[in-house]
Order: structure tokens, then C-alpha cells, then sequence
């Protein structure tokens, strides 16, 4: 990738929920102290179990969550410090996917009003323009255009989630942030979406942002890997070093659990048991030593630092970690 | 614990048998066929995956195997023998089928949230289940919940059984909801798509304990299921569906390895699959799936299907058992399936 300017940057961000409580209120770190940046064109997964906040981290990266500390900086600028103007190109270029497109779309309008919204919003009117680019939004995604005059119910799953996608199109993003866009469809829709995001990478050099859990999916589109396990980065790595060595204990368990036995030999016990810990007190030193197989003394003491593995520079960036396994003693 | 391997399923006693399963519903005044005759075995301790797109009948199969079948659509000539008893689907009346459900044949969905009574705790939803079909009085019930949750790996009973839905996680929900299935000892065991809604661990987690079930008390399990990695994880067969009809059956790993029914290998080839070096690129499947209650002279998958020819739209081919080895087929143009 390119040393330009990252699309997008996150440095340090954290983000915390309240959780009422009976008396008092709660803050949960949803977020913690991540930093992360996204080039122009680049695809970085973000994965990790249920709860591990990196829903949250999507949220925030599109200004639907704010940042309790740390900062967001667009193509170089600091949000925090945008006029309304700034913000709203932010918000235009940086567009998000849901994992349920039926929930992202109006019940009651036809496709094609769906469609017009953000172009209006954008001031291109009811005219030849905005039908130009109606119609030429769904040939990208590959649909017909009777599907325009349909409402929601009468399409699939997956024609929903290529309107969800047209429609995010539609402001030329430079950035489109998925979250779990894939895990609702069947095998073929899943193929189909998973050649069209490549397809729109390599066109117009959009960069994804892909929250997903499924590592065979991630596999396919990926450029890099983020970890995450209870709001914290733990691992960030090139896609092929990822696949190849995966380092952290829990992304190791990760793409265990992952791993079909597509020969049949017998099924494994599962490698990761239990379920991660509260985020409301989440654990002393690291977050994973609870359930990690390789835990030592040192892990329920102290908070490991991040690591850069040996010989891990690629065109891709380096791998980095955080595991005592890896500390330089 | 380790499973069976797949290839000593014969010695196995048939616990449920389905013959010639046809659904058929009312469309647009003419009576349309949605499920077009299937046969399907299953055998105690035996796992088999009902694989297929979004669409192919595979959940209609599912909740027919329970009389849970929606008020339009009505079963024709099919039969289930459960245990060698037989019950007509047709004429079988409800109370027929409460005598099986629960006690005999069981059943998870795919989002334990909307199956479990949120007003109700999970021990008193369990009570109520195993008093129905267990003789005992309430404290026996309580003790049969709490073996059964042990069972499924939730330690911390007391807990759970005083718990609402609401109060666990979805991986949780879904251990409880399969506790609360197996807690009668049923012979047989209908999950369809139990992991779709749950993470990496969870789905490990629950797909291990299915195939434990099967294990340690000689559960049949129907898996249904999109997801061929998790077939390919757990299950001993396979059957591919396509338009309401069986299109391949098999040893797992024979039938997703060296599918026979060009259908089988085009989802295979879109099923992303984990490599250590760069992976194969997945292949989506060209054309769409017709409604399932289109009454075609020829195969369903004639459309889509590179290997076609005339004969293909032209006549249905059968399902033929292909080459020992438990498979059969229904393709004129079988692919070689090559034998390793």
C-alpha cells in the first residue's frame, strides 16, 4: 500500500457506554485505547467474538458513536475539530453497511425512493441526473432494473444487501465500513457479495472497513486482520502473515475454531470454552489470560505491551501483537 | 470423545424414516407441489446435514418431520415412522404428534430468542416440558433440568434455571434451548440452522455439544443447515437439496470432496474454505433459484448447471444409488466423484 495520507485513522479512540444500574451507573469500555488506520483501497477485517466492541468501533468510525478519548482523523484532519461543512463530507465518504439490509431499508417505499434519499440529501434533484445514477448504481451491484419499483419484502436477502450497498454507492464513498454484511446470506449470495466488494476495490479503489466473525470470509477479502477481544486490538497483521502465523493465543483459537474438517477426521473439543469475561470488569494484566491455554505468572499482573514480530515487514505493513509470549525479555 | 467414524453407520438401529415426503400448497387456485418426494433415514447416534441455498424446501422438510407444518400447505402420501411406528403426516391429528414432540422428536431453531417464552424463567419453561412426558413430581423435573444443562456445558445451573432468556447471551440461549430439547432423552433431534446466529466460539461450542449428543446418548440428528463448513465439521451424511427435491446424498466428506451433482460442487466452489497459503477464489453460482412451487418437466438445477443438455429440461432425473458407498445421485451427467 501507498505511504499517503490513510482514508481513515483512529489513534488511541475509546469509546464507553453507561450501563444503568440500580442505583448507580456503569461505564463499560467498548473501546479501548485502539489505534488503527485504513489506506485508500485497503480492505482491514476487524474481527472478534460477540461483545468485543467491534460494532462499536464501526460506530464510532462514522460519528454514530462519539469517542470518550482518543481521535478520529479524516484523510489527515482531526474530526473533533470539523466545521459542519468538513463533517459532512466525512459523512459522505465514509459510508456504512448493517448486517441486517432488511432493517436498513423503509418497509413502505419502493426501492427506487430509497434510492433517491441520499441523493437528494446531496442535492442532486428529481431529474435525469438522479435517475442516471440510480440506474447506474444497480447495474453495479448487478440487479435488474425492474427491481427499483419492488418494496422491500419482495426481494431476498442478498438483492437487499446489493440495494443496501447500491445505495451507499450512490455518495461515491471512499470508505465503506461493513458490519457483518455477509453472515445473514446463503452460500451463493455470500459468493456473489464477496466478488462484487472485490470487484468495487479494484474499480474505485474503495477501502472496506469488514467487521466479520467468519475467517474463511475474511480470507477471501482482506488485506490486513485486526483482533479484538473485549475492546482492545490484540493483534494486527498482513492477511497472509495472519493465515500463515497467526501469533496471539486467541486468534490462534480463533481460526481453530474456524477450520472445518472437510476430510472428516474426527471433530475437535472446542478450542475456546466459555465465554469472554464482563467488559464491566474486565480482567487485571491481560484481557485474555482467563482463558488462554498458554497463560503464564506474568499475564493477571501486567497489561502486555504491543510487539512488533521479527521479520514480519511486508508491502502490507508490519505484525504486530500483544502477548507476553512475544516480549523481548 | 471422539465421534464414530463415518462408515460404521449399518449396525445402528433406524429410528426415523420419512417416505416419500410431498408438501404441496394452493397457488393461484391449482395445487403445486413444494416438496417433490424425499426419503431420508436416520439412524440412532447418526448426524446428517440437510445442506442447501435459501429457498430449497430444507426447513419445510424439517418442520413436517414434527406435524409443525403452516396451515396451507397440506402432506400427501407421506409417511414417518418413528421408532417403526407409523404416522401417516395427512391424517395424523395433533394430539397424535403432542405425544412424539418433545418426548421423541425434539427440535432448535436458529434464534433461541423467539422460541423461549421471554416471561418465563428457563427452569420453569424446562419443568413444564419434562412434566408433560416424564411421570415424577416437580422436584424430579428440576433434577432432570439440571442434569440436562450440566450436560450441555452451563455449569453454573442454579443460575441459569432462575434466569429469563433475556438474561443470557446467544450462545448461552442456544445451549439452554438445546438442554431443554434433549432433557426427555428424545430419540431424535431436528436442528435447523442452530449456529447461523451465533459468533466463531459460540458456533464451535454448540456444533461439539450436537455431535456429543449423538455420541454419548445415541441421539439422531437432523442438521439443517447453509452452512457446509459445519456439515463438514460434525456430520457422518449429507444431503444436498435443491427445489424440494434430494439432488445428492452421501458420506460428508465423500460428497463434499468429490461431489457427483454438478450442484454440489458449484456450492462447494462458493463456500470460502481457510488455507494457509493464498486461498482459492470463491466462485458465486450463476443464475437464480426458481420458486420452489414451479412444476418443471425436466432437473430444477437445469438452468444454472454448466454440464446441461436437452435431456436435462426434459426429464427429471432420479435419485439412483451411484457406486456403494451409501451416495446416490440425481443427475443425468453425474460428475465422476473420483474415488480416493
Amino acid at each position: 500500500m501507498n505511504q499517503a495520507t490513510p482514508i481513515l485513522e483512529v489513534r488511541d479512540l475509546s469509546v464507553q457506554h453507561t450501563v444503568a444500574g440500580g442505583t448507580s451507573h456503569e461505564h463499560l469500555e467498548a473501546v479501548r485505547q485502539l489505534s488503527l488506520s485504513v489506506a485508500a483501497g485497503e480492505i482491514i477485517a476487524v474481527v472478534g467474538e460477540s461483545g468485543c466492541g467491534k460494532s462499536s468501533l464501526a460506530r464510532a468510525m462514522v460519528g454514530l458513536l462519539p469517542a470518550s478519548s482518543g481521535e478520529i482523523y479524516f484523510r489527515g484532519a482531526a474530526v473533533s475539530g470539523m466545521d459542519a461543512r468538513a463533517r459532512k463530507d466525512w459523512r459522505r465518504d465514509t459510508q456504512l453497511l448493517f448486517q441486517d439490509p432488511h432493517s436498513a431499508l423503509s418497509p413502505r417505499r419502493r426501492i427506487v425512493q430509497s434510492l433517491a434519499e441520499p441523493l437528494e440529501m446531496l442535492g442532486v434533484k428529481a431529474d435525469g441526473e438522479q435517475q442516471q445514477r440510480i440506474l447506474s448504481a444497480i447495474a453495479e451491484v448487478n440487479l435488474p432494473i425492474d427491481i427499483l419499483q419492488r418494496y422491500p419484502h419482495q426481494l431476498s436477502g442478498g438483492q437487499k444487501q446489493r440495494i443496501a450497498l447500491a445505495r451507499a454507492l450512490l455518495c461515491q464513498p471512499r470508505l465503506i465500513i461493513a458490519d457483518e454484511p455477509l453472515s445473514a446470506l446463503d452460500v451463493s449470495e455470500q459468493a456473489r457479495l464477496l466478488s462484487l466488494f472485490i470487484e468495487l476495490r479494484k474499480e474505485k479503489q474503495i477501502a472496506f472497513v469488514l467487521i466479520a466473525h467468519d475467517l474463511a470470509v475474511v480470507q477471501q477479502l482482506a488485506d490486513r486482520v485486526a483482533v479484538m477481544y473485549l475492546g482492545r486490538l490484540i493483534e494486527l497483521a498482513p492477511a497472509d502473515s495472519f493465515f500463515q502465523s497467526a501469533a496471539h493465543p486467541y486468534s490462534q483459537a480463533l481460526l481453530q475454531a474456524s477450520q472445518s474438517n472437510w476430510h472428516n477426521t474426527p471433530a475437535n473439543e472446542p478450542v475456546l470454552t466459555g465465554e469472554p469475561p464482563s467488559a464491566l470488569t474486565p480482567p487485571s494484566g491481560c484481557v485474555f489470560h482467563t482463558r488462554c491455554a498458554q497463560v503464564m505468572d506474568l499475564c493477571n499482573r501486567v497489561v502486555p505491551e504491543q510487539q512488533v514480530l521479527n521479520q514480519s515487514e511486508t508491502a502490507r505493513g508490519l505484525h504486530q501483537v500483544q502477548c507476553h509470549l512475544y516480549s523481548s525479555q | 470423545m471422539n465421534p464414530q467414524p463415518a462408515h460404521n453407520f449399518p449396525a445402528k438401529p433406524t429410528v426415523l424414516s420419512l417416505r416419500q415426503l410431498h408438501l404441496t400448497m394452493p397457488v393461484a387456485g391449482q395445487v403445486r407441489d413444494l416438496i417433490k418426494g424425499i426419503d431420508l433415514d436416520l439412524r440412532a447416534g447418526e448426524m446428517v446435514g440437510l445442506v442447501g441455498e435459501s429457498g430449497c424446501g430444507k426447513s419445510l422438510t424439517g418442520n413436517a418431520l414434527l406435524g409443525l407444518l403452516p396451515s396451507p400447505l397440506a402432506s400427501v402420501h407421506s409417511q414417518v415412522f418413528v421408532l417403526g411406528d407409523k404416522q401417516d403426516l395427512a391424517a395424523a391429528d395433533e394430539k397424535a404428534w403432542r405425544k412424539l414432540r418433545g418426548r421423541h422428536l425434539a427440535m432448535i431453531f436458529q434464534e433461541p430468542q423467539t422460541a423461549l417464552d421471554p416471561v418465563f424463567t428457563i427452569g420453569q419453561q424446562m419443568v413444564r416440558v419434562i412434566r408433560r412426558h416424564v411421570p415424577g413430581n416437580r422436584q424430579h423435573a428440576l433434577d432432570l433440568a439440571t442434569a440436562s444443562l450440566a450436560d450441555c456445558g452451563l455449569g453454573d445451573t442454579a443460575r441459569i434455571l432462575a434466569s429469563y432468556p433475556h438474561q443470557l447471551s446467544g450462545g448461552m440461549r442456544q445451549r439452554a434451548m438445546i438442554a431443554m430439547a434433549l432433557s426427555c432423552k428424545p430419540e431424535v433431534l431436528i436442528a435447523d440452522e442452530p449456529t447461523s446466529a451465533l459468533d466463531i466460539s459460540s458456533r464451535d461450542q454448540i456444533l461439539t455439544l450436537l455431535r456429543q449428543a449423538a455420541d454419548r446418548h445415541n441421539t439422531a440428528i437432523l442438521l439443517i443447515s447453509h452452512d457446509l463448513a459445519a456439515v463438514a465439521r460434525v456430520c457422518d451424511r449429507a444431503l444436498v437439496m435443491y427445489s424440494g427435491r434430494v439432488l445428492e446424498s452421501g458420506p460428508t466428506a465423500r460428497v463434499l470432496n468429490q461431489p457427483q451433482h454438478p450442484y454440489t460442487a458449484a456450492l462447494m466452489q462458493a463456500t470460502p474454505r481457510i488455507s494457509k497459503s493464498r486461498p482459492l477464489a470463491v466462485q458465486p453460482i450463476q443464475g437464480r433459484v426458481e420458486a420452489l412451487h414451479l412444476t418443471l418437466p425436466g432437473c430444477a438445477y437445469a438452468a444454472r448447471c454448466p454440464r446441461a443438455t436437452e435431456l436435462c429440461s426434459q426429464r427429471i432425473p432420479e435419485l439412483k444409488v451411484s457406486n456403494g458407498n451409501g451416495r446416490a445421485v440425481a443427475c443425468h451427467h453425474p460428475l465422476p466423484g473420483a474415488v480416493s
